[in-house]
C-alpha cells in the first residue's frame, strides 16, 4: 500500500506524556492506517531548531502533513475518535474516509 | 429635550460601567500567573496573555496567528510538556473550554506551570520508593535470618533432646527400683516435658519449612481430606461422642500437602477444644462473602473471647493453659502461613464456651 498519510509527532524526551502519546498514536495508526502511513517522531530536546521552526509551544503535538490540509493537535491522544476528527480524518462506521 | 439628555446620561453611565468591567477582566487576564491562550476553532492563536511569555520563555507576539494545535483534553485537564528554548522543559496542566471569541467559536486554553510541583512529586516518589526498597530488603534479610535461625535451633535441639529423653527412659527402666516414689515422679515429669518439647521442635521445624517448601498447585478435594482426618480422630478416641459434619465435594486449587496440614490443624483444634464437652459437633463447609468462596471449620467447644482474636494466629500464643488443653501454640500459626502462601486470609469468630469458627479463603 502506498504511503498516504504523513505525520510528525513532537515529544519531549521520554516523559510519561511523550511515551503515552506515542503508544496511543501507534495503536490508532496500526488499527486504522494499516501501514499506509509514515510517522516521524521529533524530540524537541534533540532538535530544538525544528521545534522552533514549527512554532511548537508544548508537546505532545501531532502534525498531519499529508494529505492536505495541514492539521495540528496538542494534548493527550487517548481518544481515538477525537484524534481522527482533530486530524480532519472523518471516520464513518469505523473505516477511514477522507 | 430633557428626555434626550437623560438618555445620553444613561448611555454614559452604561459605557462607564462597561469600561470598568472590561478593566477588571483585563486585570485578571493580564496578571494571571497561568498562561491564557485563545485560539479559533481550528487551533490558530488569536490571543496570548503576558504570563504565557514566562511559561513558554518566548515573546508572545511571534505566535499570534500561528497554529497552536487543536487542544485535546481527556476529562478535566491534561498534562503537557512545555517547550522552552534555552531552558529545561517544563510541565503544564492544560485546561480547555470551548467558548466564543469575537462572535466565533473558539478555545479558551489555560496552562498552569506545574514544573516545580512535578519535580517535588517525583523527588518524593523516588525517596519513598528507595525507602520502601530498603525496608523490603531489610525485612527480607531479617526474615531469612529468622527462618534460618528457627530452623537450625529446632534442628540442633533434637539431638540433645533425644539424649535427655533416652537417658531418662534408661534410668526409668534400669534404676526404677533404686528410686523412691518421689524420684520416679520427678523422672516421669522429665519424660513428659521431653515429649512436649519434642513436639514443639517438630512444629517449629514444620513452621519454618512451610515457607521454604515449593508450592505444587492442583485441584484438591478438601472434603475427602477432612473426612480422612476426622476418621483418624474418631479411631484414636472412639469413646468420644462427637459428630463431624463435612459438606460434600468441596475442592480448592492449592498445594495438597500444605492444605492437608492446614485442615489437620484446624480440625485438630476443633477436636481438642470440644474435648471437655459431653458431646461435640464439628463442621467443615463453605459459604460466600462478597462473591468469594469462604471455607470454614466450626465447633461448639470451649470457644474464646473475641478480644483476644488477634492473638490466635501468633506462634506460641495460647489462650488456654497447657494443663487445660495440651498443645504447642504453633498450630494456628502454621494455618495462617499456609493460607497466606495460597494468597488467602484466615480469621476466627468465637464466644467463650459457645464454640469457635475459623474462616479462610484461598486464591
Amino acid at each position: 500500500m502506498p504511503v498516504k498519510y504523513v505525520l510528525k509527532l513532537y515529544v519531549t524526551g521520554e516523559t510519561s506524556r511523550s511515551l503515552s502519546a506515542l503508544k496511543n498514536l501507534k495503536k490508532i495508526l496500526s488499527e486504522d492506517y494499516k501501514g499506509a502511513y509514515s510517522l516521524k517522531v521529533v524530540d524537541v530536546l534533540k532538535h530544538p531548531k525544528l521545534a522552533e521552526d514549527d512554532k511548537i509551544l508544548a508537546t505532545p503535538t501531532l502534525i498531519k502533513i499529508l494529505p492536505p490540509p495541514l492539521a495540528r493537535i496538542i494534548g493527550d491522544l487517548n481518544d481515538r475518535e477525537k484524534v481522527l476528527l482533530g486530524l480532519d480524518l472523518v471516520v464513518i462506521g469505523g473505516a477511514l474516509n477522507k | 429635550m430633557k428626555k434626550q439628555t437623560n438618555k445620553a446620561g444613561q448611555d454614559n453611565i452604561g459605557l462607564q460601567a462597561l469600561k470598568e468591567s472590561e478593566a477588571r477582566f483585563r486585570t485578571i487576564v493580564l496578571w494571571s500567573p497561568d498562561a491564557i491562550i485563545v485560539t479559533d476553532a481550528e487551533g490558530k492563536i488569536e490571543y496570548m496573555n503576558p504570563a504565557a511569555e514566562g511559561v513558554f520563555n518566548r515573546k508572545v507576539e511571534s505566535f499570534i496567528g500561528k497554529d497552536f494545535g487543536l487542544p485535546l483534553v481527556d476529562g478535566e485537564s491534561t498534562e503537557i510538556d512545555i517547550f522552552r528554548p534555552g531552558k529545561d522543559p517544563g510541565v503544564g496542566d492544560m485546561h480547555v473550554v470551548e467558548t466564543e471569541w469575537l462572535d466565533k467559536k473558539a478555545h479558551l486554553i489555560t496552562i498552569r506551570d506545574i514544573t516545580e510541583r512535578k519535580k517535588a512529586e517525583e523527588q518524593l516518589k523516588a525517596i519513598m520508593a528507595l525507602d520502601l526498597q530498603r525496608k523490603t530488603e531489610l525485612l527480607e534479610i531479617s526474615n531469612k535470618e529468622l527462618e534460618a535461625f528457627s530452623y537450625s535451633v529446632s534442628h540442633d535441639l533434637r539431638a540433645p533432646l533425644r539424649s535427655i529423653d533416652g537417658f531418662s527412659k534408661a534410668i526409668m527402666e534400669d534404676y526404677s527400683d533404686k528410686l523412691d516414689e518421689q524420684g520416679r515422679n520427678y523422672l516421669c515429669r522429665v519424660c513428659t516435658a521431653c515429649q512436649q518439647m519434642a513436639q514443639l521442635v517438630e512444629d517449629m521445624l514444620m513452621l519454618s519449612q512451610i515457607n521454604r517448601s515449593e508450592m505444587r498447585r492442583k485441584q484438591v478435594d478438601l472434603s475427602a481430606l477432612a473426612k480422612s482426618i476426622a476418621d483418624e480422630f474418631m479411631q484414636n478416641e472412639p469413646q468420644r461422642k462427637a459428630e463431624f459434619v463435612i459438606a460434600p465435594s468441596i475442592t480448592a486449587n492449592g498445594d495438597g500437602q500444605l492444605l492437608n496440614i492446614m485442615l489437620h490443624n484446624l480440625l485438630e483444634n476443633a477436636w481438642k477444644f470440644t474435648g471437655k464437652h459431653p458431646s461435640a459437633r464439628i463442621e467443615f463447609g463453605i459459604t460466600k462473602k462478597e462473591e468469594k468462596t469462604v471455607y470454614f471449620v466450626a465447633d461448639d467447644g470451649a470457644g474464646f473471647d473475641m478480644k483476644y482474636a488477634d492473638k490466635l494466629f501468633g506462634a506460641f500464643q495460647r489462650l488456654h493453659n497447657v494443663e487445660e488443653f495440651e498443645g504447642t501454640g504453633i498450630g494456628l500459626a502454621i494455618v495462617k502461613r499456609i493460607v497466606s502462601r495460597h494468597g488467602g486470609k484466615v480469621w476466627a469468630q468465637g464466644e467463650t464456651e459457645k464454640g469457635t469458627a475459623f474462616y479462610f479463603t484461598l486464591n
